[in-house]
């Protein structure tokens, strides 16, 4: 019997507002970027000049692996076990820091203007 | 760890989703709240763990989908 592959591909997006990630001296924000933001991402988002695109795009990144996981219900993954660090190319990609051996493959996309940052994520789970 | 207290997750309803008191009430909901979304909820999360010295296990903080849930679930954090 042919497998359908679309079995083990789950798709996720988000888009988010850049205007809601400026107000880093807010204490419920600061707690927010502390507990679900990895060092390796907030050195890079906040090296920026303006770090609200970046954070929401980053931020974005995740809800869109998320959404993606719980497609294929993988469901114990959650935003600060997912790493989204540039590749010498400037390209985005979704690292998943757990115990286990996760067996996916993630693709992912990032885009921001001044005003909205979008994410798209591709997960391929192995056989 | 401190001790069980609504008054401080009342508090915390209040400043992070930006409403008054008597809006806060045990029906308030996840998805019928518009200034309750995602953000909100893991900012929601990030403060109760910083004021109450806990971890809140991720299946916790995806059941708490309205305050009266919130106020069971962090009882069992805060004897």
């Amino acid at each position: 019997m042919r497998e359908n592959v679309f079995e083990r591909i789950g798709i996720g997006a988000d888009v988010e507002e850049v205007q809601r990630f400026e107000n880093l001296s807010d204490r419920s924000f600061a707690a927010f970027l502390k507990k679900n933001f990895t060092k390796n991402e907030l050195d890079y988002c906040l090296s920026k000049d303006a770090p609200a695109p970046h954070l929401a795009a980053r931020y974005a990144g995740k809800e869109a692996v998320i959404k993606a996981l719980f497609s294929l219900n993988i469901t114990h993954i959650f935003y600060p076990a997912i790493e989204i660090v540039n590749d010498e190319r400037g390209v985005p990609n979704a690292r998943i820091n757990t115990d286990r051996d996760e067996r996916i493959c993630i693709k992912l996309s990032l885009s921001h203007s001044s005003g909205m940052a979008l994410a798209f994520c591709i997960v391929q789970q192995e056989a | 760890m401190t001790s069980f207290d609504e008054g401080k997750i009342k508090n915390i309803f209040c400043e992070v989703l930006g409403l008054p008191a008597q809006e806060v009430t045990d029906t308030l909901a996840y998805n019928s709240c518009v200034q309750w979304d995602s953000l909100k909820h893991l900012q929601l999360v990030a403060m109760f763990e910083e004021t109450f010295d806990i971890e809140i296990e991720m299946d916790d903080i995806i059941a708490m989908e309205n305050y009266g849930k919130v106020k069971k679930i962090l009882h069992k954090y805060l004897k």
